[in-house]
């Protein structure tokens, strides 16, 4: 083997390591990871956990996106509260309450099932949810935050 | 009866959920059914004697929310109260105008938003406590007025800040110091700033109350003080001017824990209202249902001092005069009380909790058969237990 074909490997290499990096990010996604999509139209977007947890505790981003969600009892609705907005389902059923009720702001709606608020995101521009990571996600979505480390 | 009309509803209500008939039209709810028992003959805390009774604080309200326009809703809120101490009825009553997502408008009676918790009151499933403690939410703030607030609403960065604004009217009785009164209010107004930064939350306030605590009886003896000239003591028998009250607070929740303090300072020259500052630190531990919390509350209270400017041993009617003079200031008394409390609360479905809290009481406990009022330096040492349920639908 040559001195050149070797260094012509070498470059290679970040090449390589880039798609494996790229294939590892959906491999690692395991089921205790969620992803975070909306149905934006206008351009790029990415997220910081911030944004998304007081998106979803009821804050007004600057993008006028609308957070749907799931039930309580979901397990990616917990891996979310676990993960994202760092708070116990109590915390976040009392700081509702506490919204409602003082005629403040009202809860993200909720849909039954997963499948239910994909189809409600990809039929709705301007919406944001949070899906299991292992979810195929479609085209007129973009993904904006996941809790995937790899 | 009226304990078990309310049970009963208290009972259907917490097999429905928050129920949306329409998109146009919600029906959402609140009950509670607390009950306590101070260990101590003969005195009283909000409320609790040496006998165990749910009557105080139980209640269940409905409240109905309507689209009447993309922009227009209208809200009401109906309260159901076990006590006897409590008017039932229509709680508040507003229409709300959305002038996009930052920027409301409400109309009508509204809720006062004093401290944190002051709106919410009623609805015990919010907060970790019972009651959110006395020494801050005391009883003679006015519950609810009839005016309008504006409420603006935006996230910079990581950054969410809440603004609200508001001003109206309140002529209903408030209790002071156990005491029942029929002020007037006027000119009530006040700002709110909040801001949340990841689980940290800040809110700082402050209100002002333009109050007439009009009493015949002071009055006439104030109006007699004055025209003999002793113009320091008719002033401090004076029953109109402002309220001012200021409160800051900070809160913190994680997964694991969470932690919240409160302080809040009222100032006035009104006879009747003392100067008050009151104050809590709440440390908790969340064990999924689970949450164990320990509070440390305390306050303190002064009314204004009697003016000795009126000479004594020269006329027997102006002894007289002191005597009366000096036994209006007899009859204010403060209940400053400090107050540890441990609690446990557990979240048996996502909208129903159990709550039990121990508190142990140190300071001027009011008696229970109030006949004369207890001096100032009166000392009392008492442990409290609260039991409740709470719920939301």
């Amino acid at each position: 083997m040559d001195i050149l074909s070797t260094l012509k490997r070498l470059t290679l290499l970040p090449a390589i390591m880039l798609v494996s990096i790229g294939v590892s990010a959906s491999v690692y996604a395991t089921h205790d990871d969620v992803v975070i999509v909306a149905h934006y139209q206008q351009g790029e977007l990415k997220l910081t956990k911030s944004e998304i947890s007081n998106l979803f505790m009821g804050g007004v981003l600057k993008h006028g996106l609308t957070p749907v969600a799931l039930p309580p009892e979901n397990l990616t609705r917990v891996l979310f509260n676990t993960k994202v907005i760092g708070l116990t389902e109590s915390r976040i059923q009392s700081y509702w309450a506490q919204m409602r009720f003082s005629g403040r702001k009202k809860p993200p709606q909720e849909f039954k099932t997963e499948a239910e608020l994909l189809q409600y995101i990809e039929q709705t521009p301007g919406t944001i949810a949070y899906l299991s990571a292992k979810t195929e996600i479609p085209e007129q979505l973009i993904k904006v935050y996941s809790t995937v480390q790899f | 009866m009226k304990k078990l009309f309310l049970l009963v509803i208290a009972l259907i209500s917490m097999h429905t959920y928050a129920d949306q008939l329409s998109n146009d039209f919600t029906i959402s709810g609140f009950g509670r059914v607390v009950g306590g028992q101070l260990f101590k003959n003969d005195y009283q805390y909000n409320g609790y004697t040496n006998e165990f009774d749910f009557g105080q604080e139980s209640l269940f309200s409905v409240q109905i929310d309507g689209k009447i326009t993309d922009k227009i809703s209208a809200t009401g809120q109906l309260l159901l109260h076990a006590s006897d101490s409590r008017r039932s009825g229509v709680e508040w009553a507003y229409l709300s105008y959305h002038h996009n997502d930052n920027l409301h408008f409400k109309l009508g009676k509204l809720r006062t938003p004093f401290f944190n918790y002051s709106d919410v009151m009623d609805v015990g499933f919010v907060y970790p406590w019972i009651n959110p403690p006395n020494q801050v939410y005391s009883e003679y703030v006015f519950s609810t007025f009839e005016g309008a607030n504006v409420t603006y609403n935006v996230s910079l960065g990581d950054n969410n800040y809440f603004l609200e604004g508001y001003w109206g009217r309140f002529d209903d009785s408030v209790f002071v110091e156990g005491e029942e009164f029929n002020p007037k209010v006027k000119n009530l107004r006040g700002m709110v700033f909040n801001l949340e930064r990841d689980n940290l939350s800040y809110r700082l306030s402050y209100h002002v109350a333009h109050v007439n605590s009009f009493q015949k009886g002071i009055d006439d003896l104030s109006q007699q003080l004055a025209g003999l000239g002793f113009a320091k003591s008719a002033k401090s028998l004076v029953s109109i001017g402002n309220v001012h009250a200021v409160q800051a607070g900070v809160s913190y929740h994680s997964l694991d824990y969470f932690a919240r303090a409160e302080w809040m300072r009222i100032d006035s020259d009104l006879l009747i209202f003392p100067e008050t500052q009151g104050y809590y630190a709440t440390l908790g531990y969340n064990f999924t249902p689970f949450a164990v919390h320990f509070t440390f509350a305390n306050h303190d209270s002064s009314f204004g001092e009697s003016v000795q400017e009126i000479p004594l041993g020269i006329a027997p009617e102006l002894n007289m005069l002191s005597a009366v003079y000096n036994s209006v200031f007899d009859y204010l008394s403060t209940s400053d009380v400090k107050s540890y409390t441990l609690g446990l609360r557990y979240d048996i479905q996502t909208n129903i909790a159990l709550k039990a809290d121990i508190s142990w009481l140190e300071g001027c406990l009011p008696e229970e058969h109030r006949s004369v009022q207890p001096a100032a330096d009166m000392y009392n040492q008492a442990a409290m237990l609260q039991l409740g349920v709470e719920w939301i639908f």
